[in-house]
Parts: C-alpha cells; sequence; structure tokens
C-alpha cells in the first residue's frame, strides 16, 4: 500500500507538470502583447519605450523555458502575476473568491451523494418495480437538461413566479440552493444510475444470495451487506464530479452573478486576463487531480484485502 | 411433519430466444429427519432445486407447481411470509465458500447478524458464537471473528459459512456442493463436519453434490439427477445403482476408472417424448423414444427405467 501511494504522489506529481506546461502556454500562444496589456488601461496607449521596459521587466525577453521556469518558480513562492485587467494581485484575488466556488462545490457534492446515492439504492433494491421505473425516468430526464438551462428555469420558477428564492448575488444558505441545485442535478443523476447498477449487480453474487438465506432483516442485507460492497465504484464517479463540479461552476457562478473564480474566469477570457486565466487552469486542474487521488487512496484504505495485505493487484 | 413435498414442480429460465427448462415435473419427497443427497453432473437441476426450496431463484426464473413444507404451500406464501423461512425453518449453505461472504465484513459482523435472528442479547451471541466456531474445529474462535473471509483458507471459510446458516437453529440445512474446489484432505473434514450437524440441532439436511464418495459416506438416502428429472433414488442407489445413467455416472468417477459417458446430455431447451437419456444408453428399446418412463419401484428403489417396469 505504501508503495501504492507512492506511486500515486508520482503520477500525480507528472500530471501537475503537464496541467503547469498547459497554462503557461495558454498565455503564451494568446493574442496580444502582455507587455502592452498590462499596461493599458481604460482611454491609455502606452508608447513603445513603455512596452519595451515592461517587456524586460516581466522578463519576456528571455527564451522560453526560461520564462517557464521562472513562471513556476513565481507561483511556488505564490505568486501568480498582477491581473491585466484590474492591476490586482491574482493571489488575492483567488483567495478572495475561491471560498465561495468551494462552497458551491460542496453544497454540490453533498446534493450529489446524498440525493444520487438515495435515488440509487431504492431503485436499485425494486429492480423493475414503478418505484424503480420512476426514478429512471426521472434521472434520464435530468441528465439530459443542460445546467444552463435548468438554471435559468429555476430562477423563471423559484425567482419570478414564486418569489421564494433570490435571483442572484453572495449571501446566505439561500443564495446558494438554486445555484447548487442545477450544478447537480446531472452528476446526481448519473450518481444515481451507476448506484443503481452496481447494486444490482451485486445481487448477482454469492455472498448476496448466502446474506439473503440467513433471513436477516431487509435492512442488514442491503445497507450492511451490499451497500459498502456497491458504492466503491460510486467513490470514484464522486471524486471525478468533486473536481469538475470544482472547476466547472464557471456557468452557474456566471448566471447566478456568484463572484467565484469561475465566474472571473469567464470574463478573464473577454478581458485577455491572461495571468488570471493560468492561474484559474492550473488550480482547478490540480484541485482535480488531488481529489481524484486521495479518493482512489480512499478506496483502497476501505478495502481490507489491500490494506492488510499490501496487494493491489490480487 | 417436516418433509418437503414437490408437486408437479418445474423452473423455466425464459430469455427472448430460448426456454430453459431447469427442473420438470418434479414429484418428490424429501424426508426430515434424515440426509438427503442430491447427485448429478453440472446443469441437471439440482442447485436449481435445492434454491427452488428457500425461495433463492432469480427473479426471471418462473415456476409451476407446487412444494409443501408442514402441509402448507410455501411456493403460495407472499415473499415476506417466506422470507421468515430462511435462517429460521431453512439453513442455506453456499457453493464457493471463498465467495459467500462480503469481501469487506469481518467474520464477527456477518456471524453475529445471523445469531441476532434468535439471540438479542450482545454477550449471549458473543458465547453463542465461540461455542460453535469451538464445536467446528476453530482453536481460536476470537481471532477468527475478527478476521476478514480472504484471510481464512477455504476450509477455514466452509467451517464459518456452516457455523453461520446452523447459528439460527433452523430445522433443515441445504448445502450446495460442499466440496466443491476442496482437496482431499479438507473434504474428510467437511464430511465429519455435516456428519455432525445433528449434535447442533439440525434435524435435516438436504445436500447438493456431484462427489459421489461424499454422498455416499454421509447421506441416508440419495436421489440421482439427471437433464432436470430425478432418475433413481434409495437408500443404497450409489452401491448398488440401477439406472443406466447412475452406472455410467458412477463409472466416470476418477476414483472409478474415470469411463466418460459416450454422448452428450439432452440440452435443457429441448422437449422430447421419450426418456431423457434415451440418447445415451447402451440399453435403449424402442419404448425408449416413444414413452417417457416414471419412477419404478425395484427392491429398495425407484428407478426411472423401463429396464425395471414391472407391468404394475
Amino acid at each position: 500500500m505504501k508503495e501504492y501511494i507512492i506511486e500515486k504522489v508520482k503520477s500525480i506529481f507528472i500530471v501537475l507538470v503537464g496541467i503547469s506546461l498547459l497554462s503557461f502556454l495558454l498565455g503564451v500562444v494568446s493574442p496580444g502583447d502582455p507587455a502592452e496589456l498590462s499596461l493599458s488601461k481604460y482611454g491609455y496607449s502606452p508608447t513603445p519605450q513603455e512596452i519595451e521596459a515592461r517587456r524586460v521587466e516581466m522578463g519576456l525577453d528571455k527564451p522560453i523555458h526560461i520564462q517557464y521556469i521562472n513562471w513556476v518558480k513565481n507561483i511556488l513562492k505564490g505568486d501568480f502575476g498582477k491581473s491585466f485587467s484590474t492591476k490586482e494581485n491574482v493571489t488575492d484575488m483567488i483567495i478572495r473568491k475561491a471560498p465561495v466556488t468551494f462552497k458551491l462545490a460542496m453544497y454540490s457534492i453533498v446534493i450529489t451523494s446524498v440525493f444520487g446515492i438515495s435515488l440509487g439504492v431504492i431503485a436499485g433494491i425494486n429492480k423493475n418495480k414503478p418505484i424503480d421505473n420512476l426514478i429512471k425516468l426521472i434521472t434520464n430526464i435530468l441528465f439530459s437538461l443542460p445546467t444552463f438551462w435548468l438554471a435559468l428555469l429555476f430562477i423563471l420558477i423559484f425567482s419570478e413566479k414564486l418569489g421564494i428564492l433570490p435571483t442572484s448575488g453572495d449571501g446566505g444558505f439561500k443564495y446558494m440552493i438554486m445555484p447548487a441545485v442545477s450544478l447537480s442535478l446531472i452528476t446526481m443523476s448519473t450518481t444515481a444510475m451507476v448506484m443503481r447498477s452496481s447494486m444490482i449487480q451485486e445481487f448477482g453474487k454469492q455472498y448476496y444470495t448466502f446474506a439473503k438465506a440467513k433471513g436477516i432483516s431487509k435492512y442488514d442485507l442491503y445497507i450492511k451487506n451490499v451497500l459498502p460492497n456497491a458504492i466503491l465504484p460510486v467513490l470514484t464517479i464522486l471524486g471525478n464530479f468533486f473536481g469538475s463540479i470544482l472547476g466547472g461552476s464557471a456557468v452557474v457562478e456566471t448566471i447566478f452573478a456568484l463572484s467565484g473564480i469561475g465566474s472571473y474566469a469567464v470574463e478573464s477570457v473577454f478581458s485577455k486576463d491572461f495571468p488570471y486565466l493560468q492561474a484559474y487552469v492550473l488550480l482547478t486542474g490540480l484541485a482535480f487531480v488531488l481529489v481524484t487521488s486521495l479518493v482512489d487512496i480512499l478506496i483502497i484504505i476501505i478495502n481490507p484485502k489491500i490494506r492488510l495485505k499490501g496487494d493491489i493487484y490480487e | 411433519m417436516g418433509d418437503i413435498i414437490f408437486e408437479d414442480f418445474n423452473v423455466n429460465f425464459e430469455t427472448r430466444k430460448q426456454n430453459v427448462k431447469s427442473v420438470r415435473d418434479m414429484n418428490l419427497t424429501i424426508k426430515s429427519h434424515k440426509i438427503t443427497g442430491i447427485v448429478g453432473e453440472s446443469g441437471c437441476g439440482k442447485s436449481v432445486l435445492s434454491l427452488s426450496i428457500l425461495g433463492l431463484l432469480p427473479d426471471y426464473a418462473k415456476t409451476s407447481g407446487n412444494i409443501y413444507y408442514d402441509n402448507k404451500d410455501i411456493t403460495a406464501l407472499a415473499n415476506r411470509v417466506r422470507e421468515k423461512y430462511l435462517g429460521r425453518e431453512f439453513g442455506y449453505i453456499s457453493q464457493n465458500p471463498s465467495e459467500s461472504l462480503s469481501p469487506i465484513r469481518k467474520i464477527r459482523k456477518q456471524f453475529y447478524e445471523s445469531l441476532d435472528l434468535v439471540e438479542k442479547n450482545k454477550a449471549e451471541i458473543e458465547k453463542k458464537s465461540i461455542e460453535i466456531l469451538k464445536e467446528l474445529g476453530f482453536e481460536k474462535p476470537l481471532e477468527v471473528l475478527d478476521k476478514y473471509p480472504f484471510q481464512l483458507s477455504g476450509g477455514q471459510q466452509q467451517r464459518v459459512l456452516t457455523g453461520i446458516a446452523i447459528s439460527s437453529s433452523p430445522r433443515w440445512i441445504f448445502a450446495d456442493e460442499p466440496t466443491k474446489g476442496l482437496d482431499e484432505n479438507i473434504k474428510k473434514d467437511s464430511l465429519e463436519l455435516f456428519k455432525k450437524l445433528r449434535s447442533f440441532g439440525i434435524d435435516s439436511t438436504l445436500v447438493i453434490t456431484h462427489d459421489i464418495d461424499f454422498a455416499k459416506n454421509l447421506c441416508d438416502e440419495v436421489m440421482v439427477m439427471y437433464s432436470g428429472q430425478i432418475v433413481e433414488m434409495g437408500i443404497d442407489v450409489l452401491d448398488n445403482p440401477k439406472h443406466p445413467y447412475t452406472k455410467g455416472f458412477i463409472e466416470s468417477m476418477p476414483s472409478k476408472g474415470m469411463k466418460i459417458m459416450e454422448g452428450k446430455t439432452l440440452s435443457p431447451t429441448e422437449d422430447i417424448r421419450g426418456c431423457r437419456f434415451a440418447n445415451r444408453c447402451g440399453c435403449k428399446t424402442k419404448r425408449c423414444d416413444l414413452e417417457s418412463p416414471k419412477l419404478y419401484n425395484y427392491e429398495n428403489s425407484q428407478v426411472r427405467c423401463f429396464l425395471y417396469d414391472k407391468g404394475e
């Protein structure tokens, strides 16, 4: 198991190098001169001398691999550079905006897990009965609806017609309900479908027949015997979802005007604010890799066969 | 009381393309207070037969006919009621011990769960499970309880399964291929274990096996199953076989020279008018193709073969 974790950390490292290269190149291949962009303000065009001086200051006159190394060095010091549009430190911006996105992701993953797992378990236990068909129908519909459309529908119903939830802005729990729900419905449906089929797959196994033959209660049979086995593949996809929700909340943040890291990333695309965009790509990539790796390790820890024997490849 | 009686019982597995008939027109009494063995080759329907008593057939299995237990037709009971028989009346020891326990739960939890049916006091449950495990030959029961299934050997796993099955004191134990995959030494232990079941208050046992020596040494009565039917049953079937299939089956055992029977078993999807063994039988007559034989009484046995039809 130790070896496994070491291997995992190694592969995380390699992936991170890849992500950092990609986000660095994003700044290099993007149109426009960064030195000029960083000097531009409303209605002011910098002179060629100013731009040249700035280019040297930013190290843009150096070869590209030196630029990359310097960039990585700065990031390791916590410096992502200054935003082209706001002239603020990108690090400060991220620190200010990340909690909103993180909160949104947490709410979404909780909704995804709680409802996805419960619906999947209920559907699996009642395979091909009316309740299962109903859950299958609902999850299939939700699964095929785009997030932005759901978000707009929610605003129409709950804010415009019923007036019970605020349309947009940062605030307490109330402000998070619609964004979190619209962000989690697709992942919840997928979780429910995977949970259902995982349960059904367990029903075909010998231990299920034996456990059932013991005459134990339905709760003991399904929740204590089957669920812990059936949930393992679901944990993996939940890990993936958490990572992708964290990175993919840009659309929802924009619709609900939440000042998270995602909504500003959309803005930064339009305003060519590459330092911010680089930081965003790098950090969400990092979060994705860390969460999915943690889940992988968690699954190994849960499995006693690997935990006690140190044998992963059976 | 306590006998299990099949009446015109059929089990079909219907798929879109074909209809697999695993158990055909079963009329049979499995007597209580006895160890009964059902022997036969893979796919003859013997496991399906035991699962249909327990009500554990998969959803897509279609059954017809009745199974009576204590004068009640248990096939007519609602699932909720029928499940109450499990553990309390019927205990089950499944095949493949290594796959029969949840891989990620300790033995303790899987053991206590079953005792919980008859005993609510935690301390008593522990005491009882230690007692049972000791009786089953575990020297350090507490250590076993704290292990995961994969940490036990195949023989140990089987003893744990047996312990779990008998812990709730059912009247019947159904054991499906208890010697499958065990090596010769452990088979002997397994034999002793099953002989001992009576001392645990298990009144009646049904053992499903293709291991003839095991059945011969253990069972009071043996039934031979072929292609969904019982072809021969009695108290000395394996010592004194009468049906051509039983004879061939015994001769095909490795210990008896491994003489392989000719021909192929009729597919369970195929319906024919005559005897289901006729296509492989050396004693086949014209009648065998035209008419389906019944079970005829002959000496101590009942045999499904026209050779033993005395025209009664």
